[in-house]
C-alpha cells in the first residue's frame, strides 16, 4: 500500500458552463521517505493537487488515499486532525499570522496535543535553536526578513512532527541563497524520513528532489524518478 | 481555555475596535440595568412597606392635603377635623408621626452619646451635627403599625400617650445608642424654648424601622438604630401651626373594613369642606398604585432606551466581527491548515463575544452601582439594595441573548469559509 495514492482525480471548480477543470483523472502513488516535485506552468493544476493532498479540498471526481485513508469519507474534524498530525504546509506566501509572535506561529500545530505548556514551549525552542531562529522566538513575524519567515515556516512545519511536507512554491519569495538554504533543509527532513512533496516552476528546485511530476493543464504528461 | 487564551490574544491586537465595541456595550447595560433597578424599586418598596408596618392596602388610609397652610386659622380648622375623625363611625384608630431631630443634652453619659453620633455620622451629612439625634414622635393610633421589638425594658404603653407638658417623657431609643445611654437615663431637650425631660424606658432591637419621614412610599421606611422614639405631647403636636403642618402628610386613618371607605370618605370630605379645607383621602393600596404607574413610565423608557441601545450594540457587534472574520481570513485560514476545525474557529470567536459582552456587563452593572452610589435621592439607598441575584440573574440573561444574536451571522460567515481560498490559492 503506497502513502499516498490518487486515483483517477478530477477536480472541477464551478458549475455547468461556469465549470473550469483543475484536474483530470490523475493518477499518482507516492511511498513513505519519497522527495517528489511537481511542475508546471501557472494554471496546470499544481497547487490544486497539492490542496487535495494536503486535505485542504477534496476531488470532485476519483478517490484520494493517505496513508490507506479514503479521504472523501472523512468529516472536517478528521480532515483536521490529519492536517494537524499527518500533513504540513511551506507555502510561497509563508502562511503565517502577521502580528502574532514567531513562538506563537511556530506553536500553531501544538494547539490541539494533549501536551503541557512546559513540554509545548520545550518542543518549540528545540525547533527554533535547530533552524538557528531562537533568538527571534518574540519578535513579531511581520517584521521579519523573507529568509527568517521562511525559516519560522519550516520551524512550524517541523513542530508538527508530520510525516508528510507540501512545499507551495517554498522559495519562490527568496532570494538564491535563502532558496538553497531552504531546499537544503527540506533534503535533511527527507533524509529523516519525511514524505516530501514540493511544487515547483523551477527546474534547479526541481533538481534537489528524487522525482518529477510534470503537470499540464491538469494532466500528468511525466513521471520520473532520478538520482540527486 | 485554549480558545480563550486565543481570543483573548487576538482581541489584545485589536484592542482599539474591541474598546470602542465594549464603550458601546456597556454604555447599553447601563441603561439597561437602571431600567430593572426602576421596575424592581417599585416592587422592593411595596414588599418593604408590609414588611417593616402592619398597615394594609385596603383599610389603611392616608389624609392629605392638597394646599397645606402653616397658620393659625388651618392649624385650628385641622383640629376639629382630627377630633371628627376620631368620632367617625367605621374609624378604628387615627394618628400620625413626625420624624425631626432633637439636641439631648445632660445625659448621664453625654460624651459616650456623642462619640456614638460621631461615629455613625462619620461621612454623612451629619458629621457636623453630632450633637443631634433624629426622633420620631407618634401617636398611640399608629404606634401599633410597627412591627420591631424591644429588647431591653418595655415598649410604649397606654399611659405614655397621655402625657402632658411638663411631664417626664417616655423614650425608646435604637440599637446603636444601646451601649451609651442606659434604662432609666434622663435627657433634656428644648422645645419652642421650653424644657423637656424624657426618660429611657426601652431598647429597639437591631434594625428596627419605622415609616420614612420624607415619602412612606418612595423611600419606605427610616432606619431606628441611631433614632428615638417617642409620644407626641401637647408642645411638639400642635402648640404651633407648622408642627400641625408638618403632620399633614404623615396622618393615617385605620378603618375597621374595607367596607367602610365610602362611608368614612364621604365623612370625612365633607367635613373637610365645612371646615374650609380639603382633605384628600386614600388607601395605601390606591397610593401604591398611583406611584406604579408613575414610576412605570419612567421604567419602560428606561427599559426601551436600553434595548435600543442594546440592538444597536449587536448590530455593531454582528458588523465588527464580520469585519475581523474578513479581515483574518488570512489568520483563521492558516489555523485551519495547522489543524483547527471550523468548530474551533468559531469557539474562538464565541469566546472573543462571550468575553467582551460579559466584561462590559460586568462593567454596566458596576458603572450602575457608583452612579447610584453617589446619588443623591431619597431611593439612592433602596436603589443600592437591588444589586443583588435577581438584577444579576436578568443581566446575565439579557448577555446571553446579545451573545446568541451575535454570533449567529458570524457563525454561518466562518460555515461558509472556504480554506483553498484562505491560504493557498487556486491555479
Amino acid at each position: 500500500m503506497a502513502f499516498i495514492e490518487l486515483d483517477n482525480v478530477s477536480k472541477v471548480f464551478g458549475q455547468a458552463e461556469y465549470a473550469t477543470v483543475a484536474l483530470k483523472q490523475v493518477t499518482i502513488r507516492m511511498d513513505k521517505g519519497e522527495f517528489v516535485s511537481i511542475m508546471g506552468p501557472s494554471g496546470s493544476g499544481k497547487s490544486t493537487l497539492l490542496n487535495i493532498m494536503g486535505c485542504m479540498d477534496i476531488p470532485s471526481e476519483g478517490e484520494y488515499r493517505l496513508n490507506g485513508t479514503l479521504i472523501q469519507k472523512l468529516n472536517d474534524r478528521e480532515l483536521s486532525q490529519i492536517r494537524n498530525k499527518t500533513v504540513s504546509f511551506v507555502f510561497q506566501n509563508f502562511a503565517l499570522m502577521h502580528n502574532f509572535s514567531v513562538y506563537e506561529n511556530v506553536a500553531l500545530p501544538l494547539f490541539k496535543r494533549k501536551m503541557s505548556l512546559k513540554e509545548k514551549k520545550e518542543k518549540v525552542d528545540y525547533y527554533l535553536h535547530k533552524l538557528g531562529i531562537a533568538d527571534l522566538s518574540d519578535k513579531n513575524v511581520s517584521k521579519l526578513s523573507g529568509g527568517q519567515k521562511q525559516r519560522v515556516a519550516i520551524a512550524r512545519a517541523m513542530t508538527a512532527e508530520a510525516e508528510l511536507i507540501l512545499a507551495d512554491e517554498p522559495t519562490g519569495a527568496l532570494d538564491q541563497k535563502n532558496g538553497a538554504q531552504l531546499m537544503e533543509l527540506l533534503c535533511q527532513m527527507n533524509e529523516e524520513g519525511k514524505s516530501i512533496v514540493v511544487i515547483t516552476h523551477d527546474e534547479k528546485i526541481a533538481g534537489y528532489t528524487k522525482r518529477i511530476i510534470n503537470i499540464v493543464d491538469g494532466v500528468i504528461t511525466e513521471d520520473r524518478k532520478k538520482e540527486r | 481555555m485554549e480558545h480563550l487564551s486565543i481570543a483573548i490574544s487576538s482581541m489584545w491586537k485589536r484592542k482599539l475596535s474591541v474598546f470602542l465595541m465594549m464603550t458601546q456595550l456597556v454604555l447599553s447595560f447601563w441603561v439597561m440595568n437602571h431600567a430593572f433597578i426602576s421596575m424592581d424599586v417599585v416592587h422592593y418598596q411595596e414588599k418593604k412597606l408590609f414588611a417593616v408596618m402592619q398597615m394594609d392596602k385596603d383599610t389603611t388610609l392616608r389624609l392629605s392635603f392638597a394646599d397645606v397652610d402653616d397658620t393659625e386659622w388651618f392649624a385650628e380648622r385641622f383640629s376639629h377635623l382630627e377630633n371628627f375623625i376620631k368620632q367617625t363611625p367605621g374609624v378604628q384608630r387615627y394618628g400620625s408621626f413626625d420624624t425631626t431631630s432633637i439636641t439631648p443634652e445632660n445625659l448621664p453619659n453625654q460624651r459616650a452619646f456623642l462619640e456614638q453620633n460621631k461615629k455613625q455620622y462619620a461621612g454623612t451629612r451629619l458629621e457636623n451635627a453630632i450633637e443631634n439625634s433624629k426622633i420620631v414622635f407618634l401617636d398611640k393610633g399608629i404606634y401599633s403599625y410597627a412591627k420591631f421589638k424591644i429588647i431591653n425594658g418595655r415598649p410604649l404603653g397606654e399611659a405614655d400617650f397621655t402625657k402632658k407638658d411638663g411631664d417626664v417623657i417616655p423614650v425608646l431609643i435604637g440599637y446603636n445608642y444601646r451601649d451609651v445611654i442606659n434604662l432609666g437615663d434622663r435627657f433634656e431637650t428644648i422645645i419652642h424654648e421650653k424644657k423637656i425631660v424624657y426618660e429611657v424606658v426601652g431598647v429597639l432591637e437591631q434594625r428596627s424601622e419605622w415609616l420614612s419621614g420624607n415619602d412612606y412610599i418612595a423611600d419606605p421606611v427610616d432606619n431606628l438604630d441611631n433614632f428615638f422614639l417617642a409620644p407626641f405631647f401637647p408642645i411638639v403636636r400642635e402648640s404651633e401651626p407648622m408642627d400641625v403642618a408638618v403632620r399633614m402628610h404623615n396622618t393615617f386613618i385605620q378603618l375597621d373594613s374595607a367596607e367602610m371607605f365610602n362611608q368614612v370618605s364621604a365623612a370625612i370630605l365633607e367635613k373637610g369642606r365645612e371646615l374650609g379645607i380639603n382633605p384628600t383621602l386614600a388607601t395605601v393600596g390606591d397610593e401604591l398604585q398611583a406611584y406604579r404607574e408613575n414610576r412605570k413610565q419612567v421604567s419602560n423608557f428606561s427599559l426601551f432606551m436600553g434595548m435600543f441601545f442594546l440592538v444597536i450594540s449587536i448590530i455593531g457587534i454582528v458588523s465588527v466581527t464580520l469585519s475581523s472574520i474578513h479581515a483574518r481570513k488570512h489568520e483563521l485560514g492558516v489555523r485551519m491548515v495547522a489543524g483547527a476545525t471550523k468548530r474551533d474557529i468559531s469557539m474562538i470567536i464565541l469566546m472573543e463575544l462571550v468575553w467582551i459582552v460579559t466584561v462590559s456587563a460586568v462593567s454596566g452593572v458596576m458603572l450602575n452601582y457608583v452612579m447610584e452610589a453617589f446619588e443623591d435621592s431619597s431611593v439612592a439607598n433602596i436603589k443600592l439594595e437591588m444589586f443583588a441575584f435577581p438584577l444579576y440573574g436578568k443581566v446575565m440573561l439579557v448577555s446571553i441573548l446579545v451573545i446568541l444574536s451575535s454570533v449567529f451571522i458570524p457563525l454561518l460567515r466562518i460555515k461558509k469559509l472556504q480554506l483553498r481560498e484562505l491560504v493557498g490559492g487556486r491555479d
